[in-house]
């Protein structure tokens, strides 16, 4: 399991929120989609991600002053996040179990359709992530999605950089293997519509 | 979907996209963080406590309570103890979570203790023997009744303040397990009481550092109840009565907080400026500087 990351704190930093603290609508505004990413990835169900992720800010709000300037703000929030989900593991996954017994909602239909093609990309990346274990996961993530450097992820998951690039690299992989897979069902299926 | 291959990017994309707050959550969110960063800078330093820290100030009272009637029925030493709980105040104005005691510097001055007593001498009840309170407290079970004893005790010998000052002693509390069973029940309904009674009361006025402490209860209670004008007139009286009193940083952050309050930002300002001078590693420096909600309007955006 990744180690606990807690955020510098107060008492060694007590001017940092004179100099130049940055500024929480600002903060939130760049950060709030890939906070709420994180808090799925990290086991919130959609409809309860939008209170971890207002539960996230909120928290910003009030150790701001405790971010030190140097810092990476992603890697900072990225702990944020993960406590806050962690303390709350335990009601979360009780809910996730409560609704894994209802019936999953159907698929989109498969019309040639833009908007319906890009809802299944999405459902099929989501589909890949949530077959990754979270190691791996939260590294692919944090740099192809969320587009963050390799120090930045190290800094959050406080894991060395070559354990960054390891799991890259095995992330890429499944990824290549998971898009054979689909092309082959794909295939597959074509053949199917084509000879009844 | 045909059949061209799907590629990574458009698989990032596509999950991107649509793995995000909706606009209509996004701007819940926004707005419902501007309402909490207002309502932060709206009370700041302590003033609509939750349910739990309400309890805790009950617990101080409670062990302030315990602590008096432990001076009035031991030897000197415990009234260094009995000191510590003087800090208890300091406790109550700040979460118990956020700011390390270290970093608070409370100073009581030795001549504040040592003048006052003559004044509560007047109004307190018996002060000639020091003995014979001790025996009553050491027997009273009731902590309301052990109150104003040991406030006379505690008049009635002049020094021991003194001697509790010259001292710092440790945050471990010896005393407590002895004494606290026994006051701890019957006086749960007890702090609701004190800390409902004007300050002034005949119990207060034996002891200066019980006074100076009801007196920033009747602040905070007036900042409590949105009475900001009267909390001035309290902030004043304990300038005036403990210029140089242990809570005097106490003080002044209330007084930022209740300028704010009662609209008068230009003062407000002024002694939030005051206060960052004096106190440039206050534990309530965030509380003061969010105070006054222009102030901290002004560094949201």
């Amino acid at each position: 399991m990744i180690p606990l990351a807690e955020p510098p704190h107060a008492e060694d930093a007590p001017t940092s929120a004179e100099q130049g603290a940055p500024d929480l609508m600002a903060i939130y505004r760049a950060h709030v989609d890939y906070v709420w990413r994180i808090a799925r990835s990290l086991g919130i169900p959609a409809d309860a991600a939008e209170d971890v992720t207002q539960e996230v800010f909120l928290c910003v709000h009030h150790r701001l002053h405790t971010f030190r300037p140097g810092g990476s703000m992603r890697a900072w929030l990225f702990g944020i996040t993960r406590n806050l989900v962690l303390h709350d593991k335990r009601s979360y996954a009780r809910r996730e179990r409560h609704l894994a017994a209802l019936p999953q909602p159907q698929e989109a239909s498969r019309e040639p359709d833009a908007t319906v093609r890009v809802h299944q990309a999405a459902a099929l990346m989501q589909a890949f992530l949530d077959e990754l274990d979270l190691d791996k996961r939260l590294v692919f993530q944090m740099t192809e999605i969320e587009e963050m450097t390799a120090d930045e992820i190290a800094e959050a998951l406080a894991i060395p950089l070559g354990t960054v690039y390891s799991r890259l690299r095995a992330a890429r992989a499944r990824l290549e293997r998971f898009r054979l897979r689909l092309h082959a069902r794909d295939e597959r299926r074509h053949a199917c519509a084509t000879n009844p | 979907m045909r059949d061209e291959p799907v590629t990574t990017r458009e698989l990032v994309a596509a999950y991107r996209d649509r793995e995000r707050p909706s606009d209509a959550a996004r701007e819940r969110m926004a707005r419902a963080l501007m309402a909490a960063a207002a309502a932060r800078s709206a009370t700041v330093i302590p003033l609509r406590p939750p349910r739990r820290r309400r309890r805790a100030i009950a617990g101080g009272w409670l062990a302030l309570a315990a602590a008096l009637a432990l001076v009035a029925a031991s030897s000197y030493w415990l009234v260094s103890a009995r000191q510590q709980q003087g800090t208890g105040p300091a406790d109550m104005l700040m979460d118990s979570h956020d700011h390390e005691p270290a970093q608070r510097t409370v100073a009581p001055k030795p001549i504040e203790a040592r003048s006052e007593p003559p004044a509560g001498h007047a109004t307190a009840v018996e002060g000639p023997t020091a003995t014979m309170p001790i025996v009553d407290a050491a027997s009273a079970p009731e902590p309301s009744a052990a109150l104003p004893i040991a406030g006379a005790a505690a008049t009635s010998e002049p020094k021991a303040p003194a001697v509790a000052t010259a001292e710092s002693p440790p945050v471990v509390e010896p005393a407590p397990p002895v004494a606290e069973p026994a006051p701890r029940r019957p006086a749960r309904p007890q702090p609701r009481q004190v800390a409902a009674e004007p300050p002034r009361s005949g119990e207060a006025a034996g002891d200066p550092v019980l006074e100076e402490l009801m007196l920033i209860q009747q602040i905070k209670d007036a900042l409590d109840a949105d009475r900001p004008a009267s909390a001035l007139a309290a902030i004043d009286a304990h300038a005036q009565k403990f210029a140089r009193g242990s809570l005097t940083e106490e003080r002044e952050a209330l007084r930022v907080v209740a300028l704010c309050n009662a609209g008068e930002v230009a003062r407000g300002e002024r002694a939030q400026q005051a206060f960052m001078r004096t106190y440039p590693r206050s534990a309530y420096r965030e509380r003061v500087r969010a105070a006054c909600p222009v102030a901290a309007a002004a560094t949201m955006d």
